[in-house]
């Protein structure tokens, strides 16, 4: 049988105390453990809220989040952000990185987070990390000393610090050029394939979410469309 | 730790704005040293003034101007009352006497007392500009004032003449040496005789007062009280701070000024750390955001703005303090009198620069607790869905 990453129940959200808006109307969803599955939608349908649901950020105003297994809804504060240090890695569209620390730095940062030491083993993983990620050259640059890709390809060797199970993306590639966004794709695609790790990518390139295992299109909140690639 | 060293992170890269809430700080804490030494030179002095040619305690005849047997017996049982008592004189007076300078008479306060003992609270020794203390009967010293005024010096014949008696008791003494209390009460007045000289000009046994010394001047009302408990009702013990109450509302007038000053300066160093630390956070909410995302905790978020006011405590505190340290040198070196004495001698306690230092800490800590709040509060999505 196979493992299933995340499972939604009637997801809903709904912004306002007066005027209420309801942005997501009962989404339900399973994800396959090491799928690499693209969100599409226009903008403002709802995407980013539904994955900062997933990667608990926000909360659902109703309906429940399970995470391997786990009902999120039962975790304290504490304990979220436990998870999602542990668990899930995130790559936003912007604030990449932290500026004050390099590259190297921001990619052990979310290990030291929890961590007082930082073991021979850890400094490995991410010196094999940004080799991964094609980092070498600019591993002690600061943020601003690094183009765009660089700092994207980054913030992906810092989601995968800690080896987590799920990697959220949200427009990863949005700031960046063609030929960044095909080497981002490309090095997110390389991960899933080789550490196993679950992906879930908003993406509004319809080539990139062509070559997905499966495309999730949300249209006003709902999903509309859920191909199986392959 | 990974939250200290986002702390400091965040410092260094804002380094002016570092720069100069820290300099504000080590001002802040400047002023605090320095106003506090200043008090604490003024009030020193203050004192000095005061009790420094006087005695602390004085046990007196009951009846005031009667004289007494004191023994060394009585000045044993006395000094053992209390271990802060640090020195006993007897001493033997006339306020009367008069120094007959042919065509002139000049009234003088004629002293006997045990130089041995009357130096631990007069520092007669110390204050000789000229000669020696008196080594035998026949031999006085004399204040420079006086000195001057009857154009005599060490070696010097004077007369001196108690009135009390009839005929006159009256006696001629050399001048031994010649002193410089810094009064001028004192060094036109006093003429100092051994103890044996008093009694023998004086023609009696007793003495007018035993006087004392304590290790701690502001204890002298307790220890009198207890000495006055001891001896009974047949002596009458005074106090320095029983006839000097406008003196001590002074002193703690100058206290409590002192006092606002420095917490009106504790005040705006809070304002000002406060104020920066809280527009910090808002510059710096896309890494508190991202630091949330990757599992930092509120706690951790605030500990961050915790550290930095520590920091920047620290750093205001070890500069503040050289501040202080400096300014109070400065002002002992160049405000002087014409003579080149320093207009007040400012004693910078170490107890109290450690403690400026340490209310500078707390008080950055306390002052970087709303930002450290706001840190903690901070929502990831706004920061996020903002950026
Ligand atoms: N905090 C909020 N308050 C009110 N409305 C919000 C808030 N956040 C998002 N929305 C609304 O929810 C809808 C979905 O937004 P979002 O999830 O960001 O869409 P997408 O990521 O697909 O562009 C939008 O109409 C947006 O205006
Ligand atoms: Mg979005």
């Amino acid at each position: 049988m196979v493992e299933i990453a995340l499972k939604l129940e009637n997801i809903r959200k709904t912004y306002g105390t007066t005027i209420k808006t309801e942005v997501l109307h009962g989404i339900n969803l399973s994800i396959e453990a090491k799928s690499f599955v693209s969100i599409v939608g226009q903008s403002g349908s709802g995407k980013s809220t539904l994955l900062n649901i997933i990667g608990t950020l926000d909360r659902p105003s109703e309906g429940k989040v399970e995470i391997f297994g786990k009902d999120v809804a039962s975790l304290k504060k504490r304990d979220l952000a436990k998870l999602r240090n542990t668990s899930i890695g995130f790559v936003f569209q912007h604030h990449y990185l932290l500026p004050e620390f390099t590259a190297y730095e921001n990619i052990v940062m979310p290990y030291r987070i929890t961590h007082r030491q930082l073991p021979k083993s850890v400094q490995e993983h991410a010196n094999d990390l940004i080799k991964f990620v094609g980092l070498e050259a600019v591993k002690d640059n600061l943020a601003n000393e690094m183009s765009g890709g660089q700092q994207q390809r980054t913030a992906i060797a810092r989601a995968l610090i800690n080896r987590p199970k799920i990697i959220l993306a949200d427009e990863p590639t949005g700031a960046l050029d063609t030929d960044s966004t095909e080497q981002v794709y490309k090095l997110l695609r390389d991960i899933n394939r080789r550490f196993g790790t679950t992906f879930i990518v908003i993406t509004h390139d319809k080539k990139v979410a062509e070559r997905t295992d499966r495309m999730i299109e949300i249209r006003d909140g709902a999903i509309t469309l859920d191909l199986e690639m392959h | 730790m990974f939250t200290l060293n986002v702390a400091v992170r965040f410092l260094l890269k804002s380094r002016l704005q570092t720069f100069f809430i820290a300099s504000g700080i080590a001002i802040g804490v400047g002023v605090l040293v320095f106003v506090g030494a200043l008090i604490t030179g003024l009030q020193e002095d203050l004192i000095d003034t005061t009790i420094g040619n006087s005695a602390h305690i004085t046990v007196l005849d009951e009846k005031r101007n009667e004289r007494f047997e004191a023994d060394e017996t009585l000045l044993a049982n006395i000094i053992s009352t209390d271990e802060r008592i640090i020195a006993a004189s007897r001493v033997i007076e006339s306020g009367s006497a008069f120094i007959d300078s042919g065509d002139t008479t000049d009234p003088v306060l004629f002293r006997g007392v045990i130089f041995d003992d009357a130096n631990a609270i007069y520092q007669f020794d110390e204050k000789l500009v000229d000669g020696n203390l008196p080594s035998s009967n026949d031999e006085v010293i004399i204040g420079v004032t006086l000195a001057s005024f009857l154009e005599v010096s060490v070696g010097d014949p004077i007369d001196v003449t108690v009135p009390s008696g009839f005929p006159p008791a009256n006696e001629t003494y050399t001048v031994s040496g010649i002193f410089d209390f810094g009064s001028a009460q004192v060094n036109t007045r006093w003429v100092v005789a051994s103890l044996t000289a008093g009694q023998s000009l004086l023609e009696t046994h007793g003495v007018d007062a035993i006087e004392f010394q304590v290790s701690d001047v502001f204890m002298s009302d307790a220890i009198a009280s207890a000495l006055q408990t001891k001896l009974g009702d047949n002596y009458r013990v005074e106090e320095w701070q029983q006839s000097n109450q406008e003196l001590l509302s002074g002193l703690e007038g100058q206290s409590i000024s002192g006092i606002m000053i420095q917490a009106f300066v504790l005040v705006s160093v809070v304002l000002g750390i406060a104020s920066v630390l809280a527009i910090s956070v808002m510059q710096k909410s896309s890494q508190l955001g991202i630091l949330k995302a990757m599992g930092a905790t509120d706690q951790q978020s605030s500990l961050i703005f915790l550290f930095q006011g520590i920091i920047l405590g620290l750093l205001g505190a070890v500069f503040g303090v050289i501040i202080g340290i400096a300014l109070s040198t400065g002002f002992t070196m160049f405000a002087l009198n014409p003579d080149g004495t320093p207009i007040l001698e400012i004693i910078v306690r170490i107890e109290m620069v450690i403690f400026s230092a340490f209310i500078a800490v707390l008080a950055s800590m306390i002052a970087s607790l709303i930002p450290a709040r706001r840190s903690a509060r901070l929502s990831v999505i706004e920061v996020i869905r903002n950026g």
